[in-house]
């Protein structure tokens, strides 16, 4: 009884301070927005992004006889995820078109892709919808091979351009520019292109033979679990994908599949990007850790003296903190639900592709972690000094 | 048995102040409060009033001396431990009077919980909260059920004049208004003490005469209230006075 009044007083604290409260309110929802953003991010990088790098493409023979179909896929699948301890393993059908262009076929709902593996970060524009977008590797130059396609864009393509591909038959296929997705290690030299799998499988029947075509093929990226600063298990993954083990090597050299192609190698300035990257994350986790607890400070600090009237009524310290705890939790509680639904609102107009990365539960209970569990030592800590305010405060005039 | 419910003797509170500095706040201080009495401590400001109150509530400890409470007037729920209290029985002194200088916080703590009511000269309402849970506030920690706990905080509200303020909030009341909120949430508790710093020093004397009227209700229920106040027009309802100057009494 007496400790649910005291919880119950304590959201009404929460609740009725006002100009306090929706400050603090704005604060904790800006936090929750960064930390899920960071977390977020981080764990694209740690998938995607990362692997993306460390993905490896591997090629049917270069005959019309083989092709790797989607059961095969799918056995190659379960075989990597099973053989390397991955998490998931993502995989695209790829071909590509001419020497510059690889294009990516899309589709989510087939049983052998990662069903939330997209491209990467669409950085700009939108996730494609419908037949006919294209996403395209940010700041990348078309390079056409004559004869295979044209373009009415500048030679580096944006968001809004239209890419048309003519092929022997004179037969025009167009392409719209919907989104740009991050992809600093392969835009400078390669155009990647994402589309749905229906205009891949007419590109490739219909283009791809006046073109050198290398066969059809998959992309296997992997995606592991959020990537974890004191684990090294995606890390030692990628280094297994540099230095392929025999399983592996006589896996996807098996005759069935193509044969392999060594990933390239990371470069210095992806490590150097990646070790930034990771150390910006760690500066979200402390700094989001640090707000958290000075906000406990000031909250405590604005409500001394009515701490200080708690104590001279008797309250016990236990009973203050429930008090101060309640409102600390109900407020970071609250920013972070409107945090979320930020980011959530935020990519539902952006029509953003990878919310459904940036919003895994993992990277939802990082930020609710450090948004509002930390509220609980965050608060102790400050009440360790506040909670002995000195009630003398209170014989004095305001 | 004694009939004090409290009782200084020679009590001293020394403060530093800067490395050299030394504030005898108060000196030697010995002082009986009996229930059922208004006893006003006139002083003027710095005399040592606060930390008389400061220290008799348990809110502060003395440097030297002693204060006795009389357990037998204990409120409701009281319980408490102390070790000479066999000493007395044996010395053949009054058992029920024991020394809460030698308790510790948690002790103190109990003891302001079920014995002590505060009137502040800021009143100090909680602002986010409504007339009636200010009142209701100091029993919050308590086992009351909150339908009774609500029709006790209405009914002194109205018992002190404050008709249709009952879920007002500090803000949207006057002084005198808050004041009496504010003695409501000292009565609710039933104290037997009740420690009142300069009460009516942010009121106009109309307010304030009407603030020392409830305190006289107060004592009439049986509780022992001491003002401390600078105002020595506050005397006519005192039941006693004393004065302090320089930490020490004077009568």
């Amino acid at each position: 009884m007496a400790m649910w009044r005291l919880i119950k007083n304590s959201v009404r604290f929460a609740f009725r301070a006002k100009k306090r409260w929706i400050t603090f309110v704005v604060i904790f929802a800006f936090l929750s927005a960064f930390v899920t953003f960071f977390a977020g991010t981080f764990n694209l990088y740690a998938t995607d992004d990362l692997l993306e790098q460390k993905g490896f493409y591997i090629k049917a023979q270069n005959t019309e006889s083989v092709k790797v179909n989607a059961s095969q896929a799918e056995a190659l699948k379960n075989l990597i995820e099973d053989m390397a301890g991955i998490e998931s393993v993502a995989m695209f059908r790829f071909f590509d078109l001419g020497d510059y262009i690889r294009v990516f076929g899309v589709d989510p709902g087939s049983s052998w892709m990662f069903k939330a593996a997209k491209p990467s970060l669409i950085q700009n524009g939108r996730y494609i919808s419908k037949l006919n977008d294209v996403v395209i590797s940010t700041g990348s130059t078309i390079k056409a091979d004559l004869g295979t396609f044209s373009s009415n864009v500048s030679a580096t393509l944006h968001i809004g351009e239209q890419i048309n591909f003519i092929n022997a038959a004179e037969t025009t296929f167009e392409l719209n520019v919907v989104g740009e997705i991050n992809d600093t290690i392969n835009a400078p030299d390669k155009l990647r292109m994402f589309i749905s799998d229906d205009d891949f499988d007419y590109l490739h029947d219909n283009f791809a033979d006046t073109t050198p075509v290398y066969c059809e093929s998959i992309s296997v990226l992997v995606v592991g679990s959020l990537y974890n600063p004191f684990s090294d298990e995606i890390f030692e993954n990628m280094i297994r994908y540099d230095e392929p083990s025999e399983d592996l090597f006589t896996l996807v050299n098996g005759g069935s599949y193509g044969s392999w192609i060594p990933p390239d190698t990371v470069a210095e300035s992806v490590k150097k990007q990646r070790a930034t990257d990771f150390l910006i994350f760690i500066f979200g986790i402390v700094g989001g850790i640090l707000l958290t607890i000075l906000y406990n400070f000031i909250i405590v600090w604005f409500r001394r003296r009515e701490v200080a009237v708690l104590r001279a009524m008797g309250y016990k310290k236990k009973e203050i903190r429930i008090n101060l705890m309640g409102e600390s939790l109900t407020i970071s509680f609250v920013g972070y639900i409107i945090g979320i639904l930020a980011i959530v609102i935020y990519f539902w107009i952006q029509q953003m592709a990878f919310s459904n990365y940036l919003l895994t539960w993992v990277t939802l209970l990082i930020s609710f972690v450090i948004v509002v569990v930390v509220t609980i030592p965050g608060l102790l800590l400050s009440s360790l000094s506040f909670v002995r305010v000195s009630t003398v405060i209170l014989f004095k005039a305001r | 048995m004694s009939d004090v419910i409290l009782k200084m003797d020679k009590v001293t509170k020394i403060y530093r102040r800067g490395r050299s500095e030394v504030v005898r706040a108060l000196d030697k201080v010995s002082l009986e409060i009996n229930p059922g009495e208004i006893l006003m401590v006139i002083g003027p400001s710095g005399s040592g009033k606060t930390t008389l109150l400061n220290v008799l509530s348990g809110l502060d400890k003395p440097t030297n001396g002693k204060i006795f409470f009389n357990t037998s007037r204990a409120g409701e729920g009281f319980t408490h431990t102390n070790k000479n209290e066999s000493d007395a029985k044996k010395k053949g002194k009054d058992k029920h009077l024991v020394d809460i200088t030698e308790w510790d916080e948690k002790q103190l703590t109990n003891y302001r919980r079920h014995n002590i009511g505060f009137v502040f000269q800021a009143w100090e309402l909680i602002p986010t909260l409504k007339a009636v849970e200010n009142v209701e506030s100091s029993l919050y920690p308590s086992n009351i059920p909150s339908l009774e706990l609500r029709e006790k905080s209405i009914k002194l509200i109205r018992k002190v004049g404050l008709l249709d303020k009952e879920y007002a909030y500090p803000d949207q009341m006057s002084g005198g208004e808050q004041q009496r909120v504010a003695i409501c949430r000292a009565l609710i508790k039933e104290p037997r003490i009740v420690f009142a710093d300069e009460p009516t020093g942010n009121l106009d004397s109309e307010s304030g005469n009407q603030i020392m009227r409830q305190m006289k209700l107060m004592s009439r229920e049986g509780a022992a209230v001491l003002v401390a106040t600078h105002n020595i027009e506050l005397r006519k309802f005192a039941d006693r006075m004393v004065k302090i100057h320089d930490g020490q009494i004077t009568y």
